[in-house]
């Protein structure tokens, strides 16, 4: 017993100086960095610095993955490219990726890693609860922050400060587009509309989408709820069958593994309504879930459209994507990574520097084309808001067709 | 005369909570001085941590019954304490349809810290006591139930919660030094707790039921005690932890921060104070020191492809391996002590053992 006990205190003991020489080590270790990157200034302007270091707090493991894994991909291959062709301001570039593993408190202490090994800006994870302790940190620092495709009106410099950007439409523009685009191009005047209630972005995404639409002057019929998870979507469906008139089209705010479903139960049944919804749509899991039988008369609303025949630009960034990577993009989010490699290395040559107020200044004022759309930002008093087009996708038969992008006339307040 | 004397052999004999935290003062102490902002970020978190997993401790060490609800009344003190301390305009911006008596509300953060973990009680003290007759694999799965409830409340219950939505605009209070104060704090409460009579009647219960209740133990009066003081302590957690991310949903409050806690608790022991000490201070260690090796294996490109989850494989491996050798925690029920006061009253040693390990006059000039 006596013996038992005076090893595990001598466990103890070990273990707690292990803790302690650890994060010694840890502070001398980082002790430099820290001095590099508070003289950074000071030695920019002389170029004296051989790289300029861009930082991303992108998570590779857990349930941001899918969304922030290409992402990295397509920033890495911008990265690359700006490097072949001298880089900026007369230096290369280099792209750090400390996995953030969805976690928020590990984002944050990621992002802080990276500001002290000199990072000039921070590209966070593309979801706001987890983006945003990247950009709170980012802002402390005075550098600039930016999600690839984060879409929370709370992604905004009202929220996170002056410096802090999110690339993504917000869930105001989304939900604004589809419903000019219904009432205005396919000139649908009444709706039904199913949220799911499970996640915010369903919910704020109807929100929007119901706010446009009744100023337009579309009638609402009712606002449906569904529970992703539920798996059964026949109480909703009966109430769609029973109505007397029918709507124009059903606006369903939900997302895959369930959206598969639901739409599945809606077609079988026979109604063959048009389907608007949101970017959720815009995975090749719902397509061929539906197949050529269900998948007709659908239209959702997305950041882009990968293909070659859409720009030039596309057709280049494609090209690169193949000789890097082989083969073709196999999610969107690999184009909004590249896209803010780009807007974040052309803010520092129309700034002239890498300073953050400076980038963000340049960022505000120049009207972006990216391959996910036109972008304009709003300034930092009215939040960032990110004015951007959607791009509008129909999907018949299974197969997805790019109608063209789709800039909403008015943007509903978040 | 008499009374210092107890005192201090009542000291002598639990040195535990003692032993325990000056070791984590001197952490804190040296990372305020000397450490960067990532070091404060992890301490604090570590300190956070402790919080939970002591809490955790209290009533799942001491009855025998995992708890996984625990997390939810983490949530409960998060989402009640940032009601109190936001101010009026944060609250008009994240929380628009606030009821109108919360609306002016605005307390210093330690008021509203109190207030959360009082909230967290008493949800646990409302719905524990029907709960608590339950034993085993029942109140295992009841528990894991109330923590569904808890949460799909906090998803739904919009005016205060802002439903599945990121609450934001809270103030960042949580500092390095109030993180340290409370977990040093709930190391002393979850230790004198167990020495309570309450207490030890809790541990009665837990390892003989039936001979405990059948020598007078009230055992569904003695879980409900620890049941409510591990919410209230939660409570303060949440709060804690609320007040240090500034922005959280609901879903913080849910499966992967009760495993991450369970977890830290099973690696320590769940039977003892030190255990939970030590496995919340393992488990952070074993976390950070891995995602820096991860990290600048990454950065240096010694390997092709990025090793991804590399942290994660071996953070699990390790605590395979862990509960493979000490299936009970690093520690099991063990406190950790001086050697020299093992308190009388266990009479497991001759009374030659103990004049031999034991230096009583030295104590006494203490």
């Amino acid at each position: 017993m006596m013996k038992k006990q005076l090893r595990s205190f001598t466990i103890v003991v070990l273990l707690f100086s292990l803790l302690l020489t650890a994060c010694g080590g840890g502070a001398a270790t980082q002790a430099p960095q820290q001095a590099a990157a508070t003289q950074a200034p000071q030695q920019g302007a002389a170029s004296s610095e051989e790289k300029i270091i861009i930082g991303a707090a992108l998570c590779l493991t857990g349930i941001q993955a899918p969304l922030d894994e290409p992402a990295l991909r397509g920033a890495q291959l911008a990265v690359d490219v700006i490097n072949e062709k001298g880089g900026i301001l007369g230096k290369k570039v280099e792209l750090i990726n400390l996995d953030g593993k969805s976690d928020p408190v590990t984002v944050g202490n990621v992002a802080v890693q990276l500001i002290q090994q000199g990072a000039k800006a921070i590209i966070t994870p593309s979801d706001f609860d987890f983006g945003s302790p990247a950009s709170r940190e980012a802002q402390k620092a005075g550098i600039v922050g930016i999600s690839p495709a984060a879409s929370s009106p709370l992604f905004s410099s009202t929220v996170l400060g002056d410096k802090q950007f999110t690339m993504s439409m917000w869930n105001t523009t989304m939900g604004a587009a589809a419903a000019e685009y219904a009432y205005n191009v396919l000139g649908y005047r009444s709706v039904y509309v199913v949220t799911d209630t499970f996640i915010d972005y369903t919910k704020s995404l109807s929100r929007y989408f119901i706010v446009a639409f009744k100023n337009l002057g579309g009638e609402v019929m009712f606002e449906d709820t569904y529970t992703q998870g539920a798996q059964d979507f026949s109480a909703q469906l009966a109430r769609i069958q029973a109505l007397e008139k029918k709507p124009d089209f059903l606006y369903i705010s939900s997302y895959m593994p369930d959206l598969g479903m639901i739409i599945r139960t809606i077609r079988e049944a026979g109604v063959d309504l048009p389907i608007v919804g949101g970017d959720s749509y815009d995975d090749p899991g719902l397509f061929e879930a539906l197949g050529a039988e269900y998948g007709s008369n659908i239209y959702f609303t997305t950041h882009s459209w990968v293909s070659p025949d859409t720009s030039p630009e596309m057709k280049q960034f494609l090209d690169y994507y193949k000789a890097k990577y082989g083969g073709e993009p196999d999610a969107m989010w690999v184009v909004t990574g590249w896209d803010v490699v780009n807007i974040l290395t052309k803010a520092m040559e129309i700034a002239g520097s890498t300073d953050g107020a400076a980038m963000a200044k340049a960022m505000e004022d120049t009207e972006w084309n990216l391959l996910t759309g036109k972008l304009d930002w709003s300034d930092a008093a009215t939040g960032h808001e990110s004015n951007k087009e959607a791009a509008m996708v129909i999907l018949t038969e299974g197969k997805p067709s790019f109608w063209g992008w789709y800039r909403p006339a008015v943007i509903p307040p978040p | 005369m008499k009374n210092t004397n107890a005192g201090i052999l009542w000291l002598k004999s639990h040195t535990t909570p003692f032993i325990l935290s000056i070791p984590l003062l001197i952490l804190a102490v040296l990372v305020q001085a000397y450490g960067d902002t990532l070091l404060v970020r992890i301490v604090t978190v570590l300190f956070i941590n402790l919080v939970m997993v002591l809490s955790l401790q209290v009533f799942m060490g001491n009855s025998g019954i995992l708890n996984f609800a625990h997390i939810g009344f983490m949530g409960i003190g998060a989402y009640t304490s940032v009601l109190f301390s936001m101010t009026p305009q944060a609250k008009a911006a994240t929380l628009p349809d606030l009821y109108p008596f919360l609306r002016p509300i605005h307390l210093p953060f330690l008021p509203s810290l109190l207030i959360g973990a009082i909230a967290a009680a008493l949800v646990a003290a409302l719905v524990g006591y029907a709960l608590m007759r339950l034993s085993d694999a029942a109140a295992v799965i009841t528990l894991f139930a109330l923590l569904v409830i808890i949460h799909t409340i906090l998803v739904h219950w919009s005016i205060v919660t802002n439903g599945p939505r990121t609450l934001f605009g809270v103030d960042n209070y949580t500092s390095l030094g109030i993180s340290t104060f409370f977990g040093i704090l709930v190391i002393f409460i979850a230790y004198l707790f167990k020495e309570t009579p309450v207490g030890l009647k809790l541990r009665a219960s837990r390892d003989d039921r039936y001979a405990a209740a059948s020598i007078g133990v009230n055992i569904v009066q003695v879980r409900w005690a620890g049941f409510v003081l591990s919410a209230f302590l939660a409570g303060f957690g949440g709060g804690l932890w609320a007040h240090f991310i500034t922005s959280f949903s609901p879903y913080a409050f849910y499966l992967t921060e009760t495993f991450s806690v369970l977890s830290m608790l099973v690696i320590g022991g769940t039977g003892s104070v030190s255990g939970a000490v030590l496995g919340t201070v393992v488990v952070t260690l074993l976390r950070e020191g891995l995602r820096a090796v991860e990290n600048s294996v990454n950065i240096a490109g010694v390997f092709p492809n990025n090793l991804v989850g590399f942290t994660e494989v071996v953070l699990s491996l390790l605590l395979i391996l862990i509960l493979v050798f000490r299936p009970s925690g690093l520690l099991g029920s063990q406190e950790i002590r001086l050697a020299n006061t093992i308190p009388l009253a266990s009479g497991k040693f001759s009374a030659s053992e103990l004049s031999r390990e034991s230096s009583p006059k030295e104590g006494e000039h203490v």
